[in-house]
């Protein structure tokens, strides 16, 4: 501090000495020079002593924060208790606005998508030799207003909203592959929606899933018993189910898979996915049986080329008395416009057959959007589709519908 | 008929490029691969699993 001061009152002095001018200043100019130096040496303290406060106050925070280090230092937040296991649990949050026009009335829904419901996952996972893995699934649905159950005279879903996707036990082994139990993914899950576009969310193969509830008008405008979802289908096997299932290790990225079913139900399905180098392909084709038919065959392939151009194609057909069959194809675009992620770009043309009655042709055009935001783990996206259902004798009037939304990976 | 030739067509198709290198398919509709909002790059609370997602 003295040092600071004898420094300062030397600069003063010297400027003093060497302006040319200071011989011929009176006292009266050296009075108030020196008072203007004593003004500056009291500031000098000032902000000396603010600056001595501030380094002790900074002093007792990093003691503190060194003292309470151990009970501080970062935890899993879910932890097994045994250091085999891992447990994890996941999820996501995917609510949505569905705005329908049936022709003679438009409506606005608060739904969740059912495109990929909201849902939480735990898994755990133990690794009991280096090449066996057990495991447990528990998946719950928490949808709320679904947009597949939503109807015009059904704008809130009243009941349970909390469903079990999955419970169930499995053993992976390296080498002799993978044997699943209990409520899940059956082999033929999946097989009509293998879909690469990245717009799923708005729109894919299951084209009722965005309004599966909404009853089609009849000529006179009311209200028939037909809706989107009994009449647009895509024959995705046999779904999540009560099953033993069992699949193959991989062979060059080919799988088969086989499951046993509840209600006497079987099916099996052969996966193939790759990544080449202009692009990627993912394809599934299954058979599966159960009683109200004698057999099903569906399947699906989606190529996303490097450029970002997708192509997703599916078919299926029922033998039952009805014989019900759809064909699905979809053409994509996804490329990183914006800085915050992909965009995903889509139109799609579903056509199904006899899938109510025979003679039933249902005809569905749709376009979707997903934009990607990564730093929010999430993604909101747009999807337009018309569902055009053809009855011989009954005009029909068809039914438009708009969904947007967002889906918060947490 | 015609749909099932064209699922043998799309299945000849598939298999006869079976000169890609495997990779695992994750459908767009299970939960994201990836960072969370709330469970941070892990995607995940606690531990994770080397694969838990589709087929």
């Amino acid at each position: 501090m003295a040092h600071k001061k004898t420094l300062l009152a030397t600069a003063v002095v010297c400027a003093m000495a060497s302006t040319p001018s200071l011989a011929q200043t009176d006292a009266q100019e050296l009075q108030m020079l020196k008072s203007q130096l004593g003004t500056l040496l009291e500031r000098v303290e000032q902000l000396e002593a603010k600056t001595q406060d501030a380094e002790a106050r900074a002093e007792a925070a990093e003691a503190r924060a060194d003292a309470m280090g151990s009970s501080m230092a970062p935890a899993a937040a879910v932890s097994s208790g045994n250091d085999k296991i891992r447990v994890s649990v996941s999820g996501h949050v995917n609510r949505a606005l569905l705005v329908v026009d049936d022709g003679e009335e438009t409506d606005v829904y608060h739904v969740d998508n059912d495109s990929s419901s909201t849902r939480v996952r735990v898994i755990g996972e133990g690794d009991v030799s280096p090449a066996l893995t057990v495991g447990t699934a528990i998946e719950l649905q928490l949808e709320s207003n679904s947009s597949f159950d939503v109807s015009q005279d059904r704008e809130s879903v009243s009941g349970d909203s909390v469903s079990d996707r999955r419970l169930e036990v499995y053993f992976d082994h390296d080498r002799a592959g993978k044997l699943w139990m209990g409520k899940g993914w059956t082999a033929s899950e999946d097989s009509s929606e293998m879909d690469l576009s990245g717009t799923a969310l708005a729109g894919y193969s299951s084209t009722a899933d965005i309004a599966g509830g909404m009853k089609f008008r009849d000529g006179a405008g009311m209200l028939t018993g037909s809706t989107v979802g009994d009449t647009f289908i895509n024959l995705d096997g046999l779904g999540r189910k009560n099953r033993l299932r069992y699949d193959t290790p991989s062979f060059a990225g080919a799988k088969l898979a086989a499951s046993s079913v509840e209600d006497g139900a079987w099916d099996t399905a052969l996966t193939y996915s790759a990544d080449y180098g202009m692009g990627s392909l993912a394809s599934a084709i299954a058979y599966s049986d159960q009683k109200n038919n004698s057999g099903q065959l569906n399947g699906s392939a989606s190529f996303l080329h490097n450029s970002g151009v997708s192509l997703t194609l599916a078919a299926g057909e029922r033998d039952n008395v009805q014989d019900p069959n759809f064909v699905y194809g979809k053409l994509g675009y996804q490329n990183q416009w914006f800085t915050p992620g992909t965009t995903a770009l889509s139109a799609d043309y579903h056509v199904t057959n006899h899938a109510e009655l025979r003679g039933d042709k249902g005809k569905s055009i749709g376009v979707q959007m997903v934009q990607n935001v990564d730093a929010w783990a999430t993604e909101v996206y747009v999807g337009y589709r018309n569902y055009d259902l053809e009855r011989a004798g009954a005009p029909l009037d068809e039914v438009d519908a708009v969904i947007a939304g967002a889906r918060v990976k947490f | 008929m015609r749909i099932k030739t064209i699922l043998a067509l799309s299945l000849m198709l598939s298999l006869a490029a079976c000169n890609g290198t495997p990779v695992r398919y994750h459908s767009d509709r299970e939960i994201p691969e990836g960072p969370g909002l709330l469970s941070g790059p892990d995607g995940v609370f606690g531990h994770a699993p080397a694969d838990t997602g589709g087929k």
